[in-house]
């Protein structure tokens, strides 16, 4: 290497510990800017995101009855399964749930935050409901409209001022008796010449005469539906989808035309089915629930025991192998750098397994060392120069490295594809490591080391040795 | 300071010793049988973590006994400050955890884990197919990588020799969980099986670092006996793989420390060390030596 060359590729190295350390933890950095209004970006505060065990919540895993559902339908019944679980927790507040099927008729919820396993089921268990709505009468319409007109631009304090200010928040259709217990089922179709979707609904005996009478007495007008109070899809501008009533509709069966999307069509038809035909749930298969307290700890202990753990890794290091321990151990910081960064770019759900992964791999980087070091002191006592045994030490020490990791990786990779959920996280995490520390050692601390034996440090002998 | 070590002249005391404890796991094992928790057998679990000062356990096990749902409840403490309900191959509705937990006295926070036993028992034979896999792969990965080596001894004895090795260092952490399970109630989790795995990995990662020494010895001098390559290479690599296991060990203490009131990672810990110890000892003392025995009967019978 050229010195330009070697200057450069420290440099590069610099930078690279730099940024990535500022991912980890930008706070300084960002306060510095505040602080002394520097014309500069922020550095992106992204937190870790944590797994339940170690920030606390609800989770729950069940299996739905799928025995009475046809066998081509199945998928297509947990996607509504969970789509309706989804809403639910929506409409209950819950951050950053995650909802995943899994297998054929598993489902797993994870509500971050939740106390209750309690309410957890009880949100998630209730059968969905499917409301249809008629319009107002144009007076109560025209009632709303001009309230609305009243209260715009005005804070919420001042709209309190405002005589009947709740008007101007209640929806323009009233509900209507015809709900989701009436309706038998609802269909996808396509116009045979035009191949636009159509959607079509079947009302049992009850349903067909309420339907026949709403339809009567709306023709023209629209009617609404609901799921779970909310507009059956989102339309994106506040709106309620309401499609037109034509004409009288007797005999039960409806169908609804005008949607273009069949994505959006195929997704009212699951809503419209929830409502009617939910999967019975029962009692979850597997219930889990960590309290913030304890959650907290964990996550407390992990910290420290990664911490001193790296201490010791690092004393030893030094201790036992001198100036490229010492060098070592730089490149194992920005190595721990790098993979946390990475886990919160991703970002990788931190949970205790990962974290028990990440420690291991910590492990599996410094023996990477070892085996570069072990090998350099060899070539050094055949009174090889410094800079000689620098080579040898890495080039030799390159298939144990290589046939070491590999072996490892292949085993984290059988874990995560079979495993479960925890030990998924754990093999991940352990992946990342693996390929983090072979860049780290064989790129960062060659570098280092390199530059050192090549620097006026290569002639003190004994700190090599 | 060159120190030369005579790794192979013990070797029969070494295979004896390691025959003994291999052995006692065994017996430990069958005897015993393992005992596994409720993440492969289904059940409950409720940890509670007092905030107050936590009341006495016998206080807490009367309390218990009065109610239905908490029947067959082991109550076991945890840490200084935490208690552990536990029931095995039985879950609990939720319903029943807040009558549970409703009856206790004290401020605590709460964690619960409720797995029906048809859940442990899928992941008990997915676990199965895993660990195999896994094995096999490593196994097929060594005999690949050593297949250049063929003199004096072929390259599927290295895999064979790993094997036995990989089988000294799962069974005696497994004779003694089996013992700490049937005496002291220690059950086998999720993470004690990762941590199973680990020490496989450790266990061949050892072992190749040492052929692939062997491997190399074996081009470079031609004047050397097997053994005396064998022995030449355990030398090099001893250094190696006593920091390495040293590392390793330094990382888990804080772990096993920091996790003395989480009974997952707390075992986890307890089984690496044992994996990370046994599997220093048979990469040293037993894998090589074992390919010099080997070895050496060959050429008698000739």
């Amino acid at each position: 290497m050229t010195k330009r060359k070697t200057i450069f590729y420290l440099f590069s190295v610099l930078i690279l510990a730099v940024v990535v350390g500022l991912f980890c933890y930008p706070n300084p950095y960002n306060n510095l800017v505040d602080k002394y209004n520097l014309n500069i970006p922020h550095f992106p505060e992204t937190e870790f995101r944590l797994g339940l065990d170690l920030k606390g919540g609800v989770h729950l895993q069940y299996e739905a009855d799928l025995s009475q559902i046809d066998e081509k339908e199945r998928d297509n019944v947990m996607e509504g399964l969970k789509d309706v679980i989804e809403r639910r927790i929506n409409i209950f507040g819950v951050t950053e749930p995650v909802i995943q099927i899994y297998g054929s008729d598993r489902i797993a919820v994870d509500l971050p935050g939740m106390e209750s396993i309690e309410d957890a089921i009880a949100w998630i268990g209730e059968t969905p409901l499917l409301e249809f709505a008629e319009e107002r009468t144009s007076e109560d319409m025209e009632r709303i409209n001009q309230k609305r007109q009243e209260i715009q631009g005005l804070s919420f304090e001042e709209m309190q001022e405002v005589e009947e200010w709740y008007v101007a928040f209640e929806d323009f259709y009233q509900k209507t008796e015809l709900t989701g217990r009436y309706l038998e089922k609802a269909k996808l179709s396509f116009n045979e010449t035009t191949y636009a979707p159509i959607i079509e609904l079947q009302f049992d005996s009850e349903g067909t005469k309420l339907f026949e009478e709403i339809t009567e007495r709306n023709t023209g007008k629209t009617l609404a539906i609901y799921l779970d109070g909310e507009s059956i899809i989102d339309m994106g501008d506040g709106s309620v989808y309401a499609p037109r009533v034509n004409e009288k509709i007797s005999g039960g069966k409806a169908i609804i035309t005008g949607q273009t999307d069949i994505n959006v069509a195929k997704l009212i038809v699951q809503r419209l089915n929830q409502g009617s035909l939910p999967v019975p749930l029962g009692e979850p298969i597997v219930q889990k629930k960590v309290g913030p307290t304890l959650g907290a700890i964990s996550l407390n202990n992990a910290v420290l025991a990664g911490m001193y753990g790296l201490l010791a890794i690092l004393c030893f290091l030094i201790i036992i192998y001198k100036l490229p321990g010492l060098l070592a151990s730089i490149s194992l910081i920005i190595y721990c750098m790098i993979l946390l960064a990475l886990i919160k770019l991703i970002p990788v759900t931190l949970t205790l397994a990962g974290i028990g992964g990440i420690i291991l791999s910590v492990g599996m980087a410094v023996d990477a060392n070892i085996l570069i070091f072990s090998r350099m002191r060899e070539e050094l006592k055949q009174s090889k120069d410094v800079l000689l045994s620098v080579e040898e030490g890495f080039s030799r020490a390159w298939s144990s490295i290589r046939d070491g990791n590999f072996t490892t990786l292949i085993v984290a990779f059988i874990l995560y594809f079979l495993g479960t959920s925890f030990i998924k996280a754990f093999a991940f995490a352990l992946i990342l490591g693996i390929l983090i520390s072979i860049f780290s050692a064989m790129v960062i601390s060659k570098l280092f080391i390199h530059v050192a034996a090549k620097s006026r440090l290569g002639k003190i002998k004994w700190l090599w040795s | 300071m060159v120190m030369v070590m005579n790794f192979i002249k013990h070797s029969k005391l070494y295979f004896i010793v390691a025959i003994i404890v291999v052995g006692l796991s065994a017996y430990s094992l069958f005897s015993f049988g393992l005992n596994l928790g409720i993440d492969f057998e289904g059940g409950s679990m409720i940890t509670i973590n007092y905030t107050s000062e936590r009341p006495q356990l016998d206080e807490i096990r009367n309390l218990l006994s009065g109610i239905e749902e908490a029947s067959g409840m082991q109550v076991q403490p945890l840490g200084d400050k935490e208690i552990l309900l536990k029931i095995k191959e039985k879950d609990i509705t939720s319903e029943s955890f807040s009558k549970i937990i409703n009856a206790l006295p004290g401020e605590f926070d709460t964690s619960i884990e409720t797995i029906s036993p048809v859940v442990g028992k899928e992941l008990k034979d997915k676990t199965l197919i895993v660990v195999l896999a896994a094995l096999i792969a490593m196994l097929a990965y060594i005999a690949l990588a050593f297949n250049s080596v063929s003199k004096p001894i072929s390259s599927i004895q290295y895999g064979i020799s790993s094997t036995l090795m990989l089988f000294h260092d799962l069974i005696i952490p497994l004779g003694v969980l089996a013992f700490l399970g049937y005496y002291y109630d220690i059950q086998i989790n999720i993470p004690v099986i990762t941590a199973l795995l680990a020490i496989v990995g450790y266990s061949i990662n050892n072992n190749i670092v040492i052929f692939d020494r062997i491997r190399e010895n074996l081009k470079r001098e031609n004047r050397l006996s097997y053994s005396e390559i064998v022995n030449k290479s355990l030398n090099e690599t001893f250094v190696r793989c006593l920091n390495t296991s040293f590392t390793v060990l330094l990382v888990l203490i804080p772990l096993y420390y920091f996790f003395t009131n989480e009974e997952s990672l707390k075992y986890f810990t307890l089984v690496m060390g044992i994996g990370i110890f046994v599997g220093f000892f048979s990469s040293i003392f037993l894998s090589s030596p074992l390919l010099v025995a080997w070895n050496n009967y060959k050429n008698k019978k000739k």
